[in-house]
């Protein structure tokens, strides 16, 4: 009862804030809360269940064109084309996560390189499904249930969806199957002598972070109302995984705190020192992989100050 | 020490093993091994190095496949399982190095072990339906008791890092356990540890035997494993050279040839753990 209430507070605190906001600060805000939610679910993947995986933004682009497509030019309703977009990722995940945790971690890392690389090609030699290099533009939500989901109203759609990700996230990594992650990831030998089938225990992990990204993605596909290309690249996806070591991997305020710090630097930056706010990023990177490995929240955990 | 040999509770042997055998390319590490345990009794197996008893006990551990032979548990066949399946069938070890999970406190090191009991749908977790909580407040409840056993009780929110080696040892038992073992398989359980914390060890074996659990130990120090197994099995070069009571190995004359000339000596008659 008491965490539905902090949920119901926080959910209302943050839908409150998009209702405040103008059209520049509701796009800043929204792209936020989907890094956050984005940062979320990879620190799930690589931070917990320890898997070096580069193929997040992938899902993330999968989930956004296959629902445009699926309701575009499929012509499904929304409810059914979300279910597809999510099977659909679970179906790709299992497709690269069978093969690659049969071999060591190193092999994940490659396949889903691979992968997030043939993804951009594929949605660049799409033809008509995917609008090519331009990608997909001029669609619009479909009303749910007669109401129309714009504005503020679709900013409370995009904090749903964060405090979704950090429950249903919050809930797993405190129960047995968060136990079997973190075993799997520090000594996959002992794990599997505590009766963990550490193969399993991955492709789970990886499935389901994968879908956790589809649907964030199809969320961000009706927040500008285009997809293209370049947003799914590599690029992201290690600003991703940036995001998770900065604000301390396996912690899920950590990913909260890593996603807003590096979302909102290059805004704070970019006045006062225009483009050299890339070299003050990549700095501040590697002051903290070498000062604390546990990122700001570890910074916070060994704090000198703290009275003991 | 618990039950005689040749007493099991339930009539059989809880492990049986026969004709076990496993080869690295020309290499015979282990040469039709034969031998079984009962719930409840200790039995050690010891041989010089290279005898075969890391090979023999990584079979049962399901962590390397037999080459030939049976594993028997309970009567049905178990060779060739991986280590989880063994786990989930109550084949529980600890490790020689201690293999802890870091950056997780005791308590939580220990909940890994209930992995088996624990497991359920994934879709209960995530609603967060009651029978997945109660099932978590019951293991903690659970976990806290077995840290109690070994004596860690006020360490459980500790992380394992904080721990000395033989605290580890104490901890790798009390995981083990959580595991609802029928056997337990301790790899050199005595190594690395002061006199002190090995007397603590062999007090907790002879209660885990005592539960009805059945305990199968490798050890280098003759001293430890003579004071605490029930019957003793002696590899050398793959093959058994004898079994029987603590007493009788230490005068059976293979066994003396087998260990001459190798650093540790069999301890002279009645000597046991100090």
């Amino acid at each position: 009862m008491k965490s539905l209430l902090q949920a119901a507070l926080v959910i209302a605190i943050l839908s409150a804030i998009g209702f405040l906001l103008g059209p520049y600060h509701t796009d800043i805000y929204r792209k936020l809360l989907l890094w956050i939610a984005l940062a979320l679910s990879y620190n799930f993947l690589f931070g917990v269940a320890g898997q070096v995986a580069f193929s997040h933004f992938t899902f993330y682009g999968v989930g956004a064109y296959a629902i445009v497509i699926l309701v575009t030019q499929a012509g499904l309703p929304l409810p059914l084309a979300a279910t597809a977009g999510i099977v659909l990722c679970v179906l790709l995940a299992l497709a690269v996560a069978i093969p690659a945790t049969r071999l060591d971690g190193f092999y994940l890392a490659l396949a889903t390189l691979a992968l997030a690389q043939l993804f951009i090609v594929f949605l660049n030699e799409g033809g008509e499904l995917t609008g090519g290099s331009g990608g997909l533009t001029s669609y619009r939500l479909p009303d749910v249930g007669g109401i129309t989901l714009s504005g503020p109203r679709y900013t409370v759609v995009i904090v749903l969806l964060v405090t979704f990700t950090w429950i249903l996230l919050a809930r797993i990594d405190q129960s047995w199957f968060g136990r079997a992650c973190r075993a799997v990831r520090d000594n996959p030998q002992a794990a599997a002598a505590m009766g963990i089938d550490v193969a399993r225990t991955r492709v789970i992990a990886y499935a389901l972070t994968s879908a956790l990204a589809g649907l964030a993605g199809m969320v961000y596909a009706f927040v500008d109302n285009t997809v293209s290309p370049p947003i799914f690249g590599l690029e992201n996806a290690f600003l991703l995984l940036f995001m998770v070591i900065i604000g301390g991997s396996g912690s899920q305020i950590g990913s909260v705190i890593g996603a807003t710090v590096l979302y909102l630097l290059p805004f704070v930056l970019s006045p006062l020192i225009g483009h050299h706010h890339a070299l003050v990023f990549g700095v501040v990177m590697l002051l903290v992989i070498l000062a604390q490995p546990r990122g700001l929240t570890g910074l916070w955990a060994a704090r000198p100050w703290r009275s003991r | 020490m618990n039950n005689p040999p040749g007493t099991g509770s339930a009539g059989g042997p809880l492990l049986a093993v026969h004709e076990l055998t496993r080869r690295f390319g020309g290499l015979t590490a282990v040469a039709g091994l034969d031998f079984d345990l009962h719930a409840g009794e200790v039995l050690g197996l010891i041989g010089p190095n290279g005898a075969g008893k890391s090979t023999t006990f990584n079979m049962i551990a399901g962590t390397l496949a037999p080459s030939a032979g049976q594993i028997l548990l309970q009567g049905n066949s178990v060779g060739g399982l991986p280590a989880h399946a063994m786990a989930a069938r109550g084949v529980l070890r600890t490790f020689q190095h201690n293999c802890l999970f870091a950056g997780m406190s005791l308590r939580d090191n220990v909940m890994t072990g209930m992995h088996v009991g624990l497991a359920s749908n994934l879709l209960g977790v995530i609603g967060g339906i009651a029978r997945v909580r109660t099932a978590e407040t019951a293991a903690r409840a659970r976990a806290d008791e077995l840290l109690a056993f070994v004596g860690l009780a006020d360490a459980r929110e500790q992380d394992v890092a904080t721990l000395s080696f033989g605290q580890g040892r104490l901890l790798e038992t009390a995981r083990a356990l959580a595991g609802d073992p029928k056997l337990i398989l301790f790899d050199e359980p005595a190594a690395g540890l002061a006199p002190a914390e090995c007397e603590r060890l062999t007090d907790i074996i002879e209660q885990i035997a005592a539960r009805d659990i059945g305990v199968l130990l490798i050890e280098h120090d003759m001293r430890f494993l003579l004071g605490i197994a029930d019957r003793v099995v002696v590899l050398d070069h793959g093959e058994r050279i004898a079994i029987g009571l603590p007493e009788a190995i230490q005068r059976d004359p293979a066994v003396i040839k087998a260990y001459l000339g190798s650093t540790r000596g069999v301890p002279a008659a009645g000597g046991t753990h100090a």
